[in-house]
């Protein structure tokens, strides 16, 4: 055997600079399933199937003594198995173990042999569980056996002197009472989840016995202070604290743990502390505060397997454990993980309607409170380590707020306002607005012109000046007026508009203006600066270099017209308030505003721009313009491009140039700028005026943008509004997305399958009648005729009938009228 | 403006976690008593438990809501080392255990619903739950660091393409905003501070086909200390406009942009709904110094996203949303119970 051919004194170091109490190890070669320390805590006895040794406890170490384990490889016999082990009270060479072949073993280390076995009862019939010596009668021993029977032996006649049966049920544990509480009682743990209290002078027949757990109890403990409370724990993974001193026995406390218990220990002058380690699955030893059931106080990770015997060592700092994984832990408190300041103690989350909830810590200092109903053992408490536990009892509790989101104070009612506190905050943390817009909204059955202008209105009735904006100025860019009377564009437009196929498409390109992009810029800036002489950042953000990027050739030819005419100045459209101002940019945005309100806009309008404007209006700053719309008319139809397309819109351009304005804008192309508008709306997580603005605007801009950023837009949209329930308008925005990935979702999941309601077979080919019942499915369980129009069925027993039969049915009776027995639900 | 209003919660030990379901009218509070209670909202205005239950056998750390699709489903993860699926019986207030995921051989200290176009492509499975956190713990060194993962459909795993470096402190919590068809991903990362992390796919190479490794250019885009100690938890508002976290210091603090994305605070509430005024006084409660690294960052971001998902072809921009077939996908047979929306 191994562990017999160790040496008898072999040092485990486990840390060198000692102070007087640290964590040691000692690795005992093998699984141990029980311990034992004699009375002066000097030496412990660990046994386990092969494992039988004295380790003596040093200041920093521990170091093996004795192996008892010895003589020669025959004789050691399941005897020196050890299931438990008991060190006598007052006899320090005396020891008892408990063997699986139903043997209860003496040891007497004061034998000069080398063999320090001195005697084996063989009474029990199957492996015994628990051996333990009375406190002061220093012969007599307890054993507790598989077989159902607990016998007291007389260590001095060698025999047993009584026998204690229960009805056939294997006992897991059993304790003497502590001596001060009663010199004679003992308790036992069974597998059936029975406790029993015993008399020594009684053997008959239990005192009192009740059922602890549903499941087997391992391990019971006398409270070492207060004689009325017992702990027990089971396989059904709780620890349970009984007041023993009520008839019945009543549950006190309860501690759910995560595994199976396999020992639970009351810890020394810590009237409401006890550790407890499982029998499998965890491998820590956790104390636990029983007032606070739920989180381990103290949690104690050295073993690598499950920890099987802990005891305390008298003081409640120090504890010795034994494990599977072979190891003798002496666990210092100090060093113990403490798992309730480890957790998050917080929780939030904000609702889709911007609302938010929130959970924290209870901070209550009720240290002064706890104080008295704490014992008298107080005063040896530790003043550093009763705060500790004090605290961590006084923090198990959350605090569960509700923030509810009002823009106007009076919404809340009078007792919220009264009782609560108000916190200010911006209006864009509700989604009202969002609500608002979306239901508001129109994207199509009008022109581009007059959806902007009311989505505009809608905009600015709650507060969204940019947007409104925004809004406003597409209308303006796309207005329908404006291409009726711009039609002088039209050539240039189609002849640089590769994707012009036919006239149709043609008259969409009208609306299209095409200019080189700084003009765009400048366009988009002298609007803004018009009503705030502020630059918005967000317009002209990229759109230089993006632009660039998009234009193309024909584009370049266009900037030469235009630069040829001098455009560097500023065009105005609107209201001809042609205060021009140099921008620039970002000025005084970043000022030093209070950042605990943030703006909802970048700049404040001084007034509402009134409505879209027609090209008639249009002022012009430089003469240039004039110079431009003077020569358009060779301009363009001198222009050299020989397409199909330019001769289509030069007959346009003749069929309307009567009609056409005196004045004309620039050629100017919004859409790059338009793109990059709504592209920052989608970055910004306004994803509802991006896909609104491209829906509106349609073919104008959505072949500059990609599919998948369109789709991702649509896809994002369509889910935020799915989360609103708003199904409507998110049908409605899928029926207008162009895109075929999005367009499908309507077409999806549009089969009802009807499954016949005698036989519960689906119904194939024709779903009014079922095939092999012969039937006609759709009747009414009232009336017995065909439906025809609304009806209703339940789909748990697949009966139904006439929505009204139905109805009257339903106020007197809740079966299903078909007499199937089902309770139906019309859902 | 927000008014501030206390529930009586009656969970007997720490509230670890709160959730909203995905239209706002329930809520689920879990706790260290083991117990879940879902709260619906009366059309009083006023929040009712409906339902409480003991869930675990021992502290229960988050609650998740699945899209409303798959019914009423919650997924709760517990110290004890499991994560479970509850399904609330239709038309009563029953919540049954659908399964229990004893996986994790520690505590289970996140649990996620995966985005819902992954819930219906898996939906042989019923169920598409992505546990972070149960094999985090291995690969995560000490110290909380932020991995962001990736769902390889090709190699049909995962694998790490981010490492968030900016964090090196115990991450308590991640959370990704919602997309809403930006083109980056924001990241809120709740450690000793709140720091905002943009992550913008760059283009992939299309010689690399969908194999390849997407690549993310990130950016610090804000960190706050305000909390002054550790910062618990993390929330995005729907459109991801708003970010609240929730601090040691006992205060909840909303976050926004503006138009120049400077994130910045916008209001600061005192989290116990209690009169108080004023962060400064408030003390400092039991700041663990041992930092938790048994609370791994569930930064193997398989996250609610859905940024993790490649597919196969190489995507212009490889931000590239799975689709389903299409909306609410019923099977007769296996459906007919579940209550759809």
């Amino acid at each position: 055997m191994q562990a017999a051919m160790h040496s008898v004194t072999r040092v485990v170091q486990d840390r060198v600079s000692p102070p007087s109490n640290q964590t040691m190890m000692f690795n005992c070669d093998g699984p141990v399933n029980a311990m034992d320390v004699d009375k002066d805590m000097n030496r412990i006895v660990v046994a386990g199937r092969q494992v039988f040794k004295i380790i003596s406890i040093d200041d920093d170490q521990f170091t093996e003594v004795v192996n008892l384990r010895v003589g020669k490889q025959k004789n050691i016999n399941l005897s020196y198995s050890a299931a438990d082990v008991a060190w006598n009270h007052n006899d320090e060479n005396m020891l008892a173990s408990a063997a699986t072949n139903g043997a209860v073993v003496i040891w007497n280390l004061g034998r000069q042999v080398k063999s320090k076995q001195e005697f084996v009862f063989m009474e029990h019939k199957r492996a015994v569980n628990k051996v333990v010596f009375h406190s002061s009668e220093q012969h007599q021993l307890l054993s507790a056996s598989q077989d159902g029977s607990m016998m007291l032996h007389d260590l001095r006649r060698k025999q047993v002197s009584l026998t204690f049966k229960s009805n056939s049920d294997s006992v897991r544990d059993v304790q003497f009472c502590p001596p001060s509480h009663g010199y004679f009682s003992f308790a036992a743990a069974y597998d059936s989840g029975t406790v029993q209290m015993w008399d020594m002078r009684r053997p008959d027949k239990s005192e009192r016995q009740f059922t602890a757990h549903n499941e087997p109890v391992f391990s019971l403990d006398w409270h070492p202070e207060d004689k009325n409370w017992l702990a027990t724990a089971g396989r059904d993974k709780m620890i349970k604290v009984w007041e023993i001193n009520k008839q019945p026995a009543q549950l006190a406390y309860s501690v759910q743990t995560i595994a199976s218990v396999g020992r639970i220990k009351w810890r020394p002058q810590r009237r409401f502390h006890i550790a407890s380690c499982s029998l499998l699955l965890d491998h820590s030893i956790n104390v636990w505060d029983i007032r606070r059931p739920y989180i381990p106080f103290a949690s104690f990770d050295e073993h690598k397997d499950v920890a099987t015997c802990l005891i305390w060592k008298d003081e409640p700092h120090t504890f010795l454990s034994t494990g599977k994984d072979s190891m003798l832990i002496q666990h210092i408190f100090n060093d113990a993980k403490r798992p309730a300041d480890s957790v998050i103690p917080a929780g939030i989350d904000i609702s889709i309607h911007g609302d938010f909830c929130c959970a924290f810590r209870e901070k209550n200092n009720t240290t002064s409170k706890t104080k008295e109903s704490g014992s008298k053992l107080q005063m040896f408490r530790r003043a550093s380590s009763m705060s500790r536990s004090e605290q961590f009892f006084s923090q198990a509790s959350s605090t569960l707020s509700m923030f509810q989101y009002s823009r106007d104070p009076n919404d809340l009612g009078q007792d919220m306002l009264e009782f609560s506190p108000v916190y200010p905050c911006p209006h864009d943390v509700s989604m009202d607005n969002f609500l608002e817009m979306a239901k508001n909204y129109r994207l199509k059955g009008q022109t581009t012109e007059d959806l902007c202008r009311h989505n505009s209105a809608v905009a600015s009735n709650i507060g969204k000046t940019r947007v409104s904006h925004m809004w406003q100025m597409l209308g303006a860019m796309y207005c329908t007026k404006t291409i009726t009377k711009s039609t002088l564009q039209v050539p240039r437009t189609a002849s640089v508009t590769p994707n012009t196929g036919d006239k149709q498409e043609l008259d969409k390109v009208k609306t299209t203006l095409v200019v080189s992009s700084p003009d765009v810029e400048i366009e988009a800036r002298a609007d803004i600066d018009k009503d705030k002489k502020m630059q918005n950042g967000e317009i002209s953000t990229g759109s230089d270099d993006d632009s660039e990027g998009e234009s193309s050739e024909y584009e370049k030819n266009l900037a030469n017209i235009a630069s040829g005419l001098g455009h560097n100045g500023d065009f105005f459209f609107g209201d001809g308030d042609a205060d021009i101002v140099p921008y620039s940019l970002g000025m005084s945005i970043r000022g030093n505003e209070d950042w605990t309100h943030l703006p909802s806009e970048a700049f404040q309008p001084r007034h509402d721009i009134t409505g879209p404007t027609a090209p008639p209006e249009r002022t012009y700053a430089t003469d240039h313009d004039a110079l431009l719309v003077a020569t358009v008319e060779s301009d363009t139809l001198g222009m050299p491009t020989p397409t199909d397309e330019l001769e289509l819109c030069e007959q346009y351009l003749n069929l309307n140039i009567d009609s056409a304005a005196l004045l004309m804008g620039p050629v100017v192309d919004f859409t790059s700028v338009v793109v990059e508008t709504i592209r920052f709306f989608a970055e910004q997580g306004d994803v509802q005026t991006s896909v609104s603005m491209l829906i509106v605007l349609g073919d104008h801009v959505r072949s500059h943008i990609e599919e998948e950023t369109q789709e991702n837009w649509f896809l994002s949209y369509i889910d935020l509004l799915s989360r609103f329930q708003l199904w409507t308008i998110a049908c409605e925005v899928i029926a207008l997305s162009h895109l075929p990935q999005v367009c499908q979702m309507n077409q999806a999941s549009t089969t009802i399958y009807t499954a016949c309601s005698q036989c519960s077979r689906r119904l194939e080919n024709n779903s009014w009648v079922c095939d092999r019942c012969k039937i006609v499915t759709n009747i009414c369980c009232i009336c017995h005729h065909p439906i025809k129009g609304i009806s209703v069925w339940c789909q748990g027993c697949c009966h139904g009938g006439h929505l009204h039969h139905i109805q009257e049915w339903l106020a007197d009776n809740s079966l299903c009228p078909a007499g199937c027995g089902h309770h139906c639900e019309y859902t | 403006m927000f008014a501030a209003k206390s529930i009586s919660a009656d969970h007997k030990d720490l509230i670890h976690d709160v959730s909203y379901d995905f239209h706002g009218r329930r809520m689920a509070t879990c706790s260290s008593d083991q117990t879940v209670k879902v709260w619906e909202q009366g059309d009083d205005g006023q929040w009712h438990c409906t339902a409480s239950w003991k869930t675990h056998s021992g502290s229960v750390w988050r609650v998740t809501w699945a899209h409303p699709e798959f019914g009423q489903v919650l997924a709760t993860c517990s110290f004890d080392r499991t994560a479970a699926v509850w399904e609330k019986e239709a038309g009563q207030n029953h919540w049954l255990k659908r399964t229990s995921l004893v996986d994790s051989r520690t505590s289970v200290t996140d649990v996620k619903f995966a985005p819902k176009h992954l819930g219906l492509q898996l939906a042989t499975l019923q169920l598409s739950l992505l546990e972070p956190k149960q094999s985090a713990p291995s690969n995560v060194s000490s110290g909380g660091k932020v991995q962001i993962h990736e769902y390889s459909e090709v190699q049909r795993k995962w694998n790490k393409v981010e490492t968030v470096v900016m964090v090196a402190e115990p991450v308590h919590d991640v959370c990704f905003a919602p997309n809403m068809g930006r083109s980056y991903h924001l990241l809120a990362i709740a450690s000793k501070e709140l720091s905002i992390i943009s992550l913008k796919p760059l283009r992939k190479d299309p010689a690399a086909g969908g194999t390849g490794i997407s690549k993310f250019e990130m950016r610090q885009v804000a960190v706050f200390d305000e909390h002054e100690s550790q910062v618990w938890r993390a929330s995005w508002n729907v459109t991801g406009t708003i970010l609240a976290s929730s601090g040691a210091d006992g205060f909840v603090r909303m976050w926004k942009a503006n138009y120049l994305d400077n994130w910045k605070c916008i209001s600061v509430l005192k989290g116990d709904g209690s009169t108080g005024e004023g962060p400064a006084s408030i003390p400092q409660n039991s700041v663990t110094s041992g930092a938790p690294s048994s609370i791994p960052p569930n930064g193997a971001a398989t996250n609610g996203s859905g940024s993790s998902v490649v597919s196969h072809e190489p995507p212009a921009r490889s931000m590239n949303i799975k689709r389903n077939t299409g909306w609410p996908w019923m099977d007769i047979k296996k459906d007919q119970f579940k209550l759809f929306y």
